[in-house]
């Protein structure tokens, strides 16, 4: 497989980076000009002079020349001879108050009309862009959204007359907030002169450019103000970071000193790599040097790197993922396939290879072939990609160079829709349930997705690997959140990146949808503290993924400055609508679509109710799917509708597996039957409310604390500890229809003693009260219909306190069965149960 | 208090048992004397010549027959025989064919104990 292509001798967007016939194309740029007209009126120097200019920075090793004037037809052809690339911005009044007049918004699309139409199709046009930094209290002028609409509609404009061409505009931090949906790259003039802003920038423009390739357009150093040997420095360190960065390219402000602007020449400045009359100065040597190792600077040292790819009946695809990791370029690496028992022509794809490490097993899931793959691994890094996926050439360079730079454990990448991929698997794509990275910061996540994650292999060993309970799906956000338990960081690296072939058909997404309900369900059961009460995920960052997880309501805000004069003005995006999503989730139809459907059979006025709710989910998945951002080469008519289809059933088939998992697996133990049995015969229907224990103050309430968690995980109890906000300790789960919530205190006694109180509160859970509620609401209705025909209905009622008994009787056992762990507990640690504890003495605090 | 705490279920239980047991009693009553509110209405709009009204309430009437307590069907019997001849074939009087109506439903209502009355006898023969 390879990427898309395009006619030969254009550049074509891949992922992260750019390609030319093939081959990759780190773009190494300079910018050329402007320069005083010539004889003819151009803002090009003469023939000679530009062989002369263009054999110098060929020598240079730049492959792209930024212009801001369009370029004679000679230029063009002389840049192709030299087998230079050219960035052409196109200029315009942009200055002005363009979008006030008719005549202003004209004269931008005339101008890039009038552009393109010269250029097009000449081999040597690497991009036009389409403007280059419009200055900010203009965009607050004449609002954002105007502008941005403008920006593609030049864009479409130019496109139209030269469709193979690329299309981006330039722009600089006072304006990042503009996010054109049709540029092919983003392209940023960036002047930051010390280190560590700018690698903190660029992970900022890198979470802004998101899947598209990030371009520095134009950075520079003055010599005069600088001085020549600090701008050898700073230009070392500003290239090597935008390439060890993962950018696509960078250019450099500017080739000569020699800059006519403004309608005349510029004296005070000196940004050039040369002299006006073209004599290199030393920067030109520096960045002749950092053109040659670009992109690929080598890394500070080069691990030995497994690559684990699980997989069970993967046939499909299993090809083009293992012919890309095979070619990766990283020194030091082995593929390992662990075959989780397939039933396709896995195998024999897999003998193929002679270099790749085949692994056979019986079929045990996803996590137990992972941890295979760990065993099996000689690298010192791990890392994990999936047999639909096909890698990136530089997957590992990025990744490994990302992880081993930073102190981070493990990290992930992006995976995207391969442009070779069907339209069925574009509309999967922007479904939800995709894959999706969750990031605390712009390079620090707070999960990774499995089908592109690294990790350290001693970090893995230390958590036990990935749990084998997760079959399907789950053991990546797993690990993740165990790592971070483990005090371990997991970053992002945003250009270590695979392709990732979706589901190709509708069947196969619910299918997989399924299953990741489930993980839901393992993973909530596992880790209660990431999800809310209704089993819903509260995550800490921010979510990543080509879907949208919910319809967009309201619109983003801009941090402009006072009076529009920031210069890093920021655009902050709202959340999605959650509460919306609700209305396509399989409890909302359970709860509220289908009774009103099924009373409006003998209340007829119930039926508009019923409709309207209906409309109501459909509605949201309609603007869901309006909403998507389908990839334009692999959309079709029926695209948006089919996204809304999966919209639609997504939740429901998601959420229908998630509950058919929490309530066929025990909150608590099987083994607790036993103890209980015992213990109910001993209850005596004492308070367990709470419990003291006596400690010779060798133990404290910590340390029973971690007695017990430790207990309650090996024992398998479903718990959630505090996490800092919480009013208790821990939570006990142990049924379906109670909590219980433990809160210790130590008291300090004489001779440092202490006593050890423990609370144990049981609450029903969230599924008790709405049953409880639901009943008593669909009784009150029942007799408030009916009871004029039928007066014995009000004893319906007497079922209330019977089911507030079950509830009951349920929290009691919990609260029975943790006393008795308690007990058990404190006997290990040699406590004393003290039912009238000793009177607690204060002692006075050392100062 | 601890017996309180122990029992507040079964406690519960009968409160609730009590409660339920009022609003039965108490909705028969309402139901009852919302029935005789009905059945003046109708008897004082068709003396009074209220035709088309009083046929709104005697359909509304004849809708409840069947779930009438036999104790209030009895009643309605009595009430409306005052009013009319039951000898006479007075079809287009409404109180007429209500109390026609009431006197069809009790008629129904006689043949299941009917029925158990005969079986008795003839489970019963008389003495030589």
């Amino acid at each position: 497989m390879t990427p898309s292509s395009g006619p030969a001798d254009r550049v074509i967007v891949d992922g992260k980076f750019f390609r030319l016939n093939g081959e990759k194309f780190p773009v190494k740029g300079l910018t050329y000009g402007p320069f005083a007209p010539n004889a003819s009126g151009d803002s090009y120097p003469d023939l000679p002079r530009i062989d002369h200019d263009l054999a110098l920075i060929r020598d240079l090793g730049a492959n792209v020349l930024r212009l801001y004037e369009v370029p004679p037809r000679h230029f063009l052809d002389r840049a192709q001879t030299h087998g230079l690339k050219l960035l052409i911005d196109i200029p315009w009044p942009k200055h002005l108050c363009f979008l006030d007049t008719a005549a202003g918004r004209e004269t931008g699309l005339r101008a890039v009309r009038e552009a393109v139409t010269a250029c097009r199709h000449h081999p040597a046009v690497f991009a036009y862009s389409v403007v280059n930094e419009i200055p900010a209290d203009i965009v607050r002028w004449s609002g954002v959204r105007r502008i941005t609409a403008y920006l593609d509609e030049l864009i479409d404009e130019a496109r139209s007359i030269d469709p193979d061409a690329l299309y981006t505009f330039a722009s600089f931090p006072p304006t990042e907030f503009l996010r054109p949906r049709n540029i092919d790259f983003l392209c940023f003039n960036v002047y930051l002169h010390h280190a560590h802003s700018y690698e903190i920038y660029l992970d900022r423009l890198q979470t802004i450019a998101d899947s598209k390739p990030l371009m520095l357009g134009e950075f520079g150093i003055d010599s005069l103000r600088e001085t020549e040997d600090r701008k050898c420095d700073i230009l070392r360190w500003q290239i090597e970071g935008a390439f060890r960065n993962g950018l696509a390219g960078t250019v450099v402000f500017s080739f000569t000193d020699d800059w006519f602007r403004g309608g005349h020449q510029i004296e005070d400045w000196a940004f050039g790599l040369t002299t006006r009359d073209r004599k290199p100065k030393p920067s030109f040597a520096v960045v002749r040097e950092a053109f040659h190792r670009a992109p690929r600077f080598p890394l500070p040292r080069t691990p030995r790197v497994s690559v684990v790819v699980a997989s069970y009946n993967g046939a499909r695809t299993l090809k083009a993922c293992l012919d890309s990791l095979l070619h990766l370029h990283y020194p030091d690496y082995e593929v390992i396939l662990v075959d989780d028992g397939s039933t396709d022509n896995t195998p024999a794809i897999a003998a193929g290879y002679d270099s790749l490490r085949y692994i056979r097993q019986d079929n045990c899931g996803l996590s137990v072939a992972r941890n295979t793959g760990i065993v099996a691994a000689t690298g010192e890094i791990v890392a994990f990609t999936d047999s639909d996926c096909r890698a990136d050439e530089d997957w590992l360079h990025y990744l490994v160079g990302d992880l081993i730079r930073n102190d981070w454990s493990a990290v992930g990448g992006h995976n995207f829709l391969p442009p070779e991929d069907s339209p069925i698997a574009a509309a999967v794509m922007v479904s939800p349930g995709g894959p999706a990275h969750v990031m605390l910061t712009d390079r620090v996540a707070e999960h990774v997705p499995g089908c592109n994650m690294a990790f350290y292999k001693w970090a893995l060993e230390e958590i036990g690997g990935f749990d084998p309970v997760f079959r399907k799906a789950g053991d990546d956000v797993d690990v993740c959140w165990r790592l971070q338990e483990h005090g371990c960081r997991i970053g992002f690296s945003p250009a270590g990146f695979v392709w990732h072939y979706r589901r190709s058909t509708i069947r196969a997404y619910l299918r997989q949808q399924g299953g990741y309900g489930e993980a839901e369900a393992l993973l909530a059961r596992k880790h209660p503290e990431y999800f809310n009460s209704f089993g819903g995920g509260v995550w800490r960052g921010r979510i990543y993924t080509a879907a949208k997880p919910g319809v967009l309501i309201q619109r983003p805000f801009i941090y402009h400055g006072a009076f529009a004069t920031g210069f890093f003005q920021k655009l902050y995006s709202p959340e999605p609508a959650f509460a919306l999503m609700f209305t396509t989730s399989l409890e909302y139809h359970v709860l509220i679509t289908i009774p009103l459907a099924v009373l409006s059979a003998s209340f007829p006025w119930l039926l508009p109710l019923a409709v309207t709710s209906l409309a109501l989910s459909c509605g949201v998945c309609a603007i869901a799917a309006a909403q998507a951002d389908l990839p334009p080469r692999q959309s079709r008519v029926w695209s948006r509708p089919l996204v809304a289809l999966l919209f639609y059933l997504q939740p429901i088939v998601r959420g229908w597996a998630r509950h058919k998992w929490r309530l066929s697996v025990p909150a608590r133990p099987e083994t607790t039957r036993e103890r209980l049995d015992q213990i109910t015969r001993a209850d005596h229907g004492a308070a367990l409310d709470s419990v003291v224990y006596w400690s010779p103050g060798t133990t404290d309430r910590l340390d029973l604390l971690k007695a017990l968690l430790k207990r309650l995980d090996h024992e398998g109890w479903q718990n959630r500890t505090d996490s800092g906000w919480s009013p208790y300790d821990v939570e006990v789960s142990g049924s379906p229809w109670c909590r219980l919530r433990l809160l210790t205190a130590s008291e300090e006694l004489a001779g440092g003693k202490l006593n050890l109180r423990c609370r144990l509160r049981g609450h029903w859970s969230l599924l008790a009260r709405l049953c409880f509620w639901s009943l008593f609401l669909l009784q009150s209705t029942a007799i408030a219909l009916l009871a004029s025909w039928q007066p014995w209905i009000w004893l319906i009622l007497l079922d209330l306190p019977l089911l507030a008994w079950f509830f009951d009787h349920e929290k009691r056992t919990l609260q029975l069965l943790v006393l008795n762990l308690l007990d058990n507990l404190a006997d290990e640690l040699h406590l004393i149960r003290t039912e009238t504890p000793p009177r607690a003495v204060l002692v006075p605090v050392a100062p | 208090m601890r017996f309180l705490r122990r029992y507040r279920y079964a406690l519960l239980f009968l409160a609730v048992l009590v409660f339920c047991s009022v609003m039965v009693v108490r909705q028969f009553g309402l139901n009852q004397s919302r029935h005789l509110e009905l059945r003046e209405a109708f008897i004082l709009l068709a003396v009074k010549q209220h035709p088309e009204e009083a046929r709104v309430l005697y359909h509304r009437l004849l809708r409840n027959l069947e779930r009438l307590p036999t104790r209030c069907l009895i009643d309605d019997y009595q009430r409306t025989i005052q009013l009319i001849d039951p000898a006479s074939q007075a079809s287009q009087d409404l109180v007429w064919k209500y109390h026609w109506q009431v006197s069809q439903e009790l008629e129904k209502r006689a043949e299941g104990p009917l029925a158990n009355a005969l079986r008795l006898a003839d489970q019963h023969p008389p003495d030589d």
